[in-house]
This record gives C-alpha cells, structure tokens and sequence, in this order.
C-alpha cells in the first residue's frame, strides 16, 4: 500500500521527524526508541505516563508487532492539520506503545484503562498550547480532537483504543466498550464518519496484513458499528467537504476569521474541484497559523497529509509541481550558460544541433548524390531512391533515422550497396564499388550477367599471343595470361547483375582492338612483375576486405591490401639502384629506418628471392613500429628460407604484438626445431594435449631447453616472448633479465623488457628501460612509442604527447601513433593541436610539444 | 590524371579513364613510372574513419584483444553492445558463448543491441585511457546510455582491452 511505502522509503508529503531525515517516519520511529533526538527524551522525560512502563526508552523490547507500530509511527510522522510539532506525536506515540507493550498482555484491560485516562490528563495538561495537540493515541481520534477540541475524545478512545489494541494484543478479543451514546454519535459530522472509517481502513490493513483484508474490513466494521456509523451512508470519497471542515476547525480554535477569509475559504470550498485555486487560500492560512514554511518545492505542499478525498485532489495538484518547479530552476539556471560548458541544457542543445546539422549535411550529400544518379539516367537512381525511401519510411526514430541515413549514404558513396534487382543488397566494398562505379558510368543498365566482363578479360586474353614481344617480356606475358584467367575468376565471383550492355563491351572491344589500346597492354606487360602481383592481387582475388575487424584487421589497411600481403611503398628514390642492399644495411646501420626500408624496398622488387633482405626489411618495419608490414616482410623471407631462426624468432615477436597467439607459437616451436641442440627435445614433446593448453605445453619444452643451455640469449628471449604471450609477466620481465644478462647491449632486448613491465602495469619501471633502449639507439622509434605509451599510462598526457610527435618525427607513415596522438591530446586537453594534427603538421606540433 | 584520391577505391575511375585516355592521348609517357604512381595510390588510400578519429586505433586495439580476451569478455558481458563515436556506429557482439566480434555499423542480425553507449571521440579516448571513468561520464552527461545498465557497469574490462600495448 502506498502509505507503508511511503513509511518505508519516506514521503514527500510528510513533515521531517527529528533527525531522522526529510520525511522517513518509520526512521522517525526508530530514532525515537533508540532516544536519537535529544529533545525527544527531554518530552518523554516530561510525560508522566512512562513510569506505567518502568525503564525509559532504551529499555524498549525490540517491537514484536512491527506493523502496529508502523501503524501507530505513520500518523506520528503526519502532519494533520491543527497539530503540533511531530516531534511531539513521535514521543506520544512512542508512550502509548510503551503504554500498550510495557503492561502484561493479560491485565490490558486495566493498564489500558489507566492509560487513556492518561493521555486525557496529557491532553488536557497541554490545552493551553494554540493548537490542539496532537494525540498518539488511537489515531482515529485526531480527526476528533481537530473537530471538536472541546469535544469528548476521551469517550471515543476506548473505542479506538479497542480496535488497536485487538491488532496489537494477539488473540485479544476486540472488546469494545459499548456502542456509543446515540448524541455523541450524531455529532460526528460525515467528513468525520469518512474520515475514521478511512483511517481505520487503513491502519486496519496495516495491523491484519496477515489475516487479509476481509479480516480487516471485518474490524473496521465493528469499530464503526461502535461508533454508530452505517458506512453505507458514507460517501466513497470526500472531495470539498473537507476545505468546510478545516474552515470549522480554524474558526473553532481561533475565533471568526476575518469576513473576507471566511468568504475567501467558503468559495474555495465550494469551488472546490478547481484545485489550482483551491489550496491558495488555504495556504494562506496555513502560513498564517504555522509561520511561513521553508520545504522544497511548494511552502506547503509537504506540509499537508494525504488524507482522503481533498488530501489526495491537493496532492495530486501539488505533487507534480516540486519537480516541475525544480526542472524549471534547473532549466532556467542552465539556459543562460555558456555553450561551452557541460550543462544539461547546453549539451542537449548542442547535441540536437549537431544531429541536425548531420542530419542536414547528409541530406544534401544525399540529394547531391541522387542528383548525379539522376543525371546518370540509369535505373540505378530509381531503384537507389526506392530503397532510400523505403529505408527512411520504415525507421520512425528520428535519431535512429539520421544514423540509418547515415549508414545508408556513407555506404552508398563507397559503393558497398549495389542494387540487384531493385533491392538494396550489401557487398563487400572493393569489388563492389569497382564493379557499382563501373557499371553506373555507363549510361545504361541491362543484365548481362558477368559475361561481358570475362568476355573482355578473354579478349585480352586473345589478344596477348597476337602482341609480338620482345624476349624477355614472354615470361611476363605469361604472367599476364595468368593474370587475366585469375581476373575472369575473380570477376565472375562478384555475382555481377548489372554488367555491361552491349555499347559498353563494345567500347572495350573497340579499345583493344585499337592499336593504342593494344601496344598499352602489351607496355603493360612489360611492366615489372611486381605491379602485376600488386594488379592480381587487387583485382584477380577479388580481395575482399570486410569491415570486419577482429580475425583480420583490415580497416586501417588501405583498401589495396589483404592481409599477410607486403604493400610497397609509393616514390621509392631507390628503385632501380643495383646497390640499393648496401645502402639500405647503411641506413639500417645508421638508424634511418624509414630511408632503409625504402632503399630495400627497391632490392627485394628487383630480386624478389634476396631472403636476407626481406629479413633486414622485417626488420627494419618491426624496428619502426609496424607489424603488419613486418610480418608480411618477414613471411617473404621465411618462404626463401624456412629454418633461418632470426626470422622465425622476429615473426613470433610480432606476431605476439598482433596478439595472434596461435601464430607466434607456431613460429616459436619452429624456431625451437630449427637449432640443432633442441630439435631432438622438441620432436620428443610432441603435440600438446588440446589446443587451449598449447601455449602451456611449449613454455614447458622451452623451459626444459633453457634447463639444457642457461647460457643461450635468444632461448631467453623467446621463453621471455612466450610468457608474454600467456600474460605471465613476472616470469617474461624473469627471462628477460636473464637475456640481458648475457646480452647487454641490445637495444631491441631492453625494449623487450620495457614493454613486458608496461603491459604487466609497471610502467615507471618501463621506463627506465626504454630509455637505456634508446640510449643504445636514439632512432629506435618503437622505443620512443612505447614511451609514450607509458607515460599516458602513469597519466602525463603532455608528455605522452610529445613523445607520440618525436616518434612520428621517424616515421611519419604510422597511422596509428597519429591516433594515440589524438588519444594523448584529448586527454590532456590540447585540443588546439587537434587542427596540427588533421594537417599532419609534424613541424608545429614539435614546436607546441618539445621534449627537453 | 587521377583526381582526388578519396576515400574510396578509385580503381575503377582509374580503368575506365586509363581506357578513354588511352584512346585520345599519345603514350608518350613512361608507362612503368605512372603505373607506379597509379598503382600506388590505389594502394595507400587510408579509410576515413581510422585517419581521423582518436578511436580508431582504439577499436582496432580492442579487435585484437578480442582474439586472445574475446571468450572471456564474452562470458561476463553475454550481449551486444554498440558504441556511437561521433555518430560511428561500431559493433562489438560478445554474446553468450562466442568469441567476440567487433566491426563497424549495427548489429549485424538485425536485434537491438543490449547496450548502446553514445559519445565523442574525445571522450571515448579519455574513458579508454582512464582519464575518465564510465560513472563520472554518465554523470556528466559525457556518456548516454541506453539499455541494460547492468552490462554498463561491466564496460571496464571493455575500455582496457582497447587501451594501446606496448609493443614488444
């Protein structure tokens, strides 16, 4: 029920109890019997009924029957009109219950009989008070001694009294004295009679929750047979009658109020209904008999207990303003701040901006789009706007419709939804578009199926062996042929609806018949393998790249390359140079990573099979901090040559970095079964019992290996890698130090060791060990990530950031290190910089973010 | 010869042109060098989104964890969640006995996902570097949060798998 909730966890319509917080009766109660509130001893002190009891409050056994006291407690921490402070109703109630408790059950009778003649003698002692006060006990009775201050409260006690204490005193039979003399009967006015019988009603279902409402019901019955009330007369609920009422009690206990008030109130009654008008006068009133009151919200609004009928209309005129009232504070204090500040209002305000303004951009980029669409004239727009309207018509979200939309259009402008048979279908982006851009800048749209495209890939076909090349070129030409069967594959895997029509494949044939076209092609041929490779893979796989992050990482990549696949770089100076190997091991010497990578770039495209310089290109890649290529790299040389264990150790390093653990196992078991002291123990340990424990089983074959040489570094190193890679830190940073022990001055140990202490949180410590990398080489540009990583971690994001910048000043080609850069700058709140960093404008952000 | 290099494959611009020029212009230029160029472009074209934003390293640190953290992750959170970064919708499916998948855009079955968290890009980078914690974002309005709140109090362990590693 409402009201024991609102006991429970406090009611806003209840007036603070002392100490106990705003408005929690029931805390109320229990401070009360546990003597909290000073004051509330000194009034229990004061209360002569506490000798009936014996000790004083502390003394109270624990309440065996808790819902009668949180009956007795809700009224207690009401606040009903005319009474006084609850701090006075707490003690009170508190003194009838020790009243009830304190005696015997079995001489109730008795002790109750005194006990109400107590509370009389307590009543009437505190008459000279303005107000009548209140009474604890049965509290039913306070609508009687509100009413009729000079009225017989005490005759009806017994009555109430009876009905509690039949709740409260198990098995008590509900003895009431008498039925009521028929005059006192008859000056209960109706608002009274509801009043108890809903007073009752409630306090009875809170006393006989257990024996249900019926039981309840029954009880209450009988209390109001003893009062003489018949409630079939009663109305079901009291609305006006009740603002007479008050009018009577306030002009009972202070004498005739001013005419106009009277006027004033007897409109209201009877206008009751209009509750906005309503209570204004009654809390004039109400300010008037208790001093202006200072609660949250409305003055009086908590001040007024929900009683039945008016109480129930006030609180539900009032109820909704105190939030109201609040947000509207809120809201106004919050309208005139600044923009940049985070207020509710601001925020909202900003955010609702910018998604109209999104929603706004990519409308017009929409609209352009479907404007170039028109003008391409094809079906394609058509079935393009069908599908954006049927999209938008079924999202009835706004937002949810602006990023839809969103989607929808990015994805459209990458081309990653073509249309098949007038349905929006997704596909994967890179043949997609190809296929999408190709086949909308014909003007035209038929079905062709794939055919015309294999045909035109045949026809080049055709036309190879008709081109007459020079010598060298047939093997090339070869490769073309393979070039272009691998494309007619590929080609037809793309499930092309859309094709070309007939003038497309027309144009094209045109093309390769022309003689330009043809001595291109054959030009083309010429071309060094390695384009062809690049050409194959692009558009001979179909390479395909998800946006699917997670098994492959492929958004960040570059749409031109698949995994595991080297990627050239652009502009290689070196190319061409027959001394490119020598210079690139210079540069590599020297520390020029990026410069040394280029120059063997150019090396490994003239021979390809030059395994020790793919292995320095690894390298020199893992060296700048970019796995991916130095995987890719080092697959190449590890295909010349499959036992060089430098190679293998370097790929299970990276490999870990990536965190593909599988793989950097794999290479670091090879690696074990490439050294001739160990390959006897690995062929002795054999496979691991299943695949969740590999990683265990391998550490356990390397361990047994150290145990056979401790003097070996790179076991060290590779024990050290494989702990890593399970996460046990302790014992990677353990054979770490071992290695350098044995090795002191490798730069690439000391980073090894570094990055160990920062994943395991160590991060100061990590430090210190990047440093004395970068002492031994002040270009190791992983080194100077690494610490940069580190110090975001430990929380300088400044200095984090300037160490991003140094790093990127060796290489500027790491995407990523341009990101922690971003994270780095966020943090710390430099977002002036941001604007550098869009424009990659590495000299200013040197210049903002120097390292002493 | 090649117009902007967008951030989308301009493969097929570059095919169709290549053909029409090839038809009206005398090759008179070394095929090899511009190939190089061509085919370099087409190879170095970064996608939008992780060029520009704090959170694509993020994410793509998040991704990796998931092959080694995934079923973990998956065990405690069991549902999906998906992050608006700066109106970027991402993925990150660690439903009930999976092992984790995180890609771009909305779930990819069609459900609602258990959680939405919607936020900047700078925020997102503060909450993963812990410069912020999720509560004081919520409270700060910095993170909105629709759906099971349960599951947001488990976003920690989520926010640490994206944090960068150093590398080894």
């Amino acid at each position: 029920m409402s009201s024991l909730r609102d006991l429970v966890a406090g009611s806003d319509m209840c007036t603070p109890a002392d100490g106990a917080g705003p408005s929690n009766a029931l805390g109320g109660l229990v401070n009360t019997l546990l003597g909290g509130a000073g004051k509330t001893q000194e009034q229990l002190r004061e209360l002569p009924g506490m000798g009936l009891g014996g000790a004083g409050p502390s003394t109270f056994t624990p309440p065996i029957h808790t819902p009668a006291e949180l009956a007795m407690a809700v009224p207690s921490g009401l606040q009903v009109p005319g009474l006084g402070p609850p701090r006075m109703d707490a003690a009170a109630a508190e003194s009838f219950l020790h009243g009830i408790h304190g005696a015997p059950f079995a001489s109730a009778a008795g002790v109750s009989a005194a006990a109400p003649a107590e509370w009389d003698a307590i009543f009437h002692g505190k008459e000279p008070r303005p107000m009548v006060p209140m009474t604890a006990m049965p509290p039913a009775a306070q609508p009687l001694a509100e009413l009729m201050p000079r009225g017989p409260p005490p005759l009806l006690a017994p009555h109430f009294q009876a009905f509690v204490r039949s709740a409260l005193v198990p098995g008590a039979a509900a003895s009431a004295a008498g039925p009521l003399p028929p005059e006192l009967a008859a000056q209960l006015s109706v608002a009274d009679k509801v009043r108890i019988r809903d007073r009752s009603t409630i306090m009875a279902r809170h006393l006989y929750a257990d024996q249900g409402d019926k039981f309840a019901d029954m009880q209450v019955g009988h209390l109001l047979a003893s009062l003489r009330i018949d409630p079939r007369e009663l109305p079901a609920q009291l609305n006006h009658v009740h603002h007479a009422d008050w009018h009577e009690a306030w002009r009972a206990a202070t004498g005739a109020p001013s005419p106009s008030v009277a006027a004033e109130l007897a409109a209201a009654g009877g206008a009751a209904a209009q509750l906005p008008g309503g209570p204004a006068p009654w809390d004039a009133i109400w300010e008037q008999r208790h001093g202006p009151a200072a609660g949250p919200g409305g003055p009086v609004a908590l001040m007024r207990p929900p009683s039945t009928g008016w109480a129930t209309e006030f609180v539900a005129a009032q109820a909704p303003q105190p939030p109201a009232a609040s947000w509207v504070t809120e809201f106004a204090a919050s309208t005139p701040a600044q923009p940049a500040t985070e207020t509710t209002a601001s925020t909202w305000a900003a955010d609702f901006k910018q998604e109209q303004d999104q929603a706004a951009a990519t409308s017009t980029a929409t609209d352009q789009q479907q404007g170039q669409q028109v003008t391409r004239g094809s079906t394609d727009a058509r079935s393009t706007s069908a599908a954006l309207a049927a999209v938008l018509s079924q999202a009835s979200d706004p937002k949810m419709r602006n990023s839809k939309f969103l989607q929808f259009v990015s994805k459209m402008s990458k081309g990653e939804l073509i249309l098949e048979d007038n349905k929006v279908v997704e596909r994967r982006p890179e043949a997609a578009s190809w296929a999408a851009e190709f086949g909308q800048q014909q003007q035209q749209q038929q079905h062709q199926g794939t055919a015309g495209l294999s045909q035109w890939a045949a026809e080049f076909a055709g036309q190879h062996p008709g081109v007459a090349g020079p010598g060298p070129s047939s093997a090339a030409i070869g490769r073309g042929g393979e070039w272009v069967e691998e494309f007619a594959r590929g080609v037809s895997d793309l499930r092309l609806d859309e094709g070309l029509d007939a003038a497309t494949a027309a144009q094209l044939e045109a093309a390769w018949r022309d003689g330009e076209a043809s001595s291109w092609a054959h030009e083309f041929n010429k071309g060094d393998e390695q384009q062809f490779e690049e050409w194959e893979r692009m558009y001979g796989h179909g390479a395909v790249e998800d946006s699917l992050l997670g098994g492959g990482m492929a958004a960040r990549m570059g749409l031109g390359a698949a995994p595991g696949e080297y990627v050239f770089s652009e502009q290689n100076p070196f190319l061409g140079d027959p001394d490119a190997q020598q210079k690139g091991k210079d540069l590599f010497r020297r520390g020029i990573l990026s410069e040394a990578a280029l120059a063997l770039e150019a090396e490994v495209r003239a021979h390809p099979e030059n395994a020790e310089a793919w292995r320095l290109l690894g390298t020199a890649h893992a060296e700048n901090d970019d796995d991916r290529q130095a995987i890719a790299a080092m697959m190449r040389a590890h295909t010349a040559d499959p036992r060089d264990p430098e190679v293998l150790l370097a790929l299970g390093v990276s490999h870990t970095n990536e965190l593909s653990q599988w793989e950097a196992v794999r290479h670091l078991r090879s690696w074990l079964a490439a050294q001739p002291p160990y390959s006897a123990l690995d062929t002795a340990a054999g496979e691991a019992p299943d695949t969740s424990q590999r990683l265990t089983h391998v550490i356990r074959l390397f361990e047994s290996a150290a145990a056979l040489a401790p003097s070996d570094p790179e076991l060290h190193v590779a024990l050290g890698v494989l702990h890593h890679l399970g996460r046990q830190y302790g014992a990677a940073v353990a054979a770490f130090h071992r290695a350098l022990e044995l090795r002191p001055l490798d730069y690439s140990l000391w980073n090894k060791l570094g990055a160990t202490l920062a994943n395991n949180g160590r991060s100061a410590e990590a430090l210190a060990a990047y440093q004395k990398a970068l002492d031994l080489k002040p270009n190791y540009m992983r080194a100077w990530t690494n610490m940069g990583i580190s110090y975001s971690n430990l929380g300088d994001y400044d200095r984090s950031a300037a160490f991003y910048v140094r790093a990127l000043g060796l290489n500027a080609a790491a995407d990523h290190v341009w990101g922690y850069l971003r994270t780095a700058l966020a943090c710390s709140g430099k977002l002036e910089l941001m604007e550098a960093v869009e424009n990659k404008n590495l000299a200013a952000l040197q210049e903002a973010l120097p390292l002493e | 010869l090649i117009g902007s290099v967008t951030d989308k494959i301009i493969g097929v611009e570059f095919c169709a042109r290549f053909i029409r020029e090839t038809r009206t212009q005398p090759l008179s230029y070394p095929i090899i060098g511009n190939k190089t160029s061509i085919m370099a472009q087409l190879v170095r074209i970064p996608t939008a989104a992780a060029a520009t934003k704090a959170s694509g390293p993020l994410l793509e640190q998040l991704a990796k964890s998931l092959e080694s953290e995934g079923p973990t992750l998956a065990k405690r959170i069991k549902g999906v969640v998906l992050f608006k970064i700066d109106g970027e919708e991402w993925t990150l499916d660690l439903s009930e006995d999976t092992d984790g998948k995180l890609y771009k855009g909305t779930p990819e079955s069609g459900e609602k996902p258990d959680l939405t968290l919607t936020m900047s890009d700078h925020n997102f980078a503060q909450l993963v570097m812990g410069k912020l914690n999720p509560q004081q974002a919520f409270l700060m309005q910095k993170l909105k949060i629709n759906g099971s709140m349960a599951m947001a109090m488990k976003l920690q362990p989520i926010l640490d798998a994206a944090q960068p590693k150093s590398k080894l």
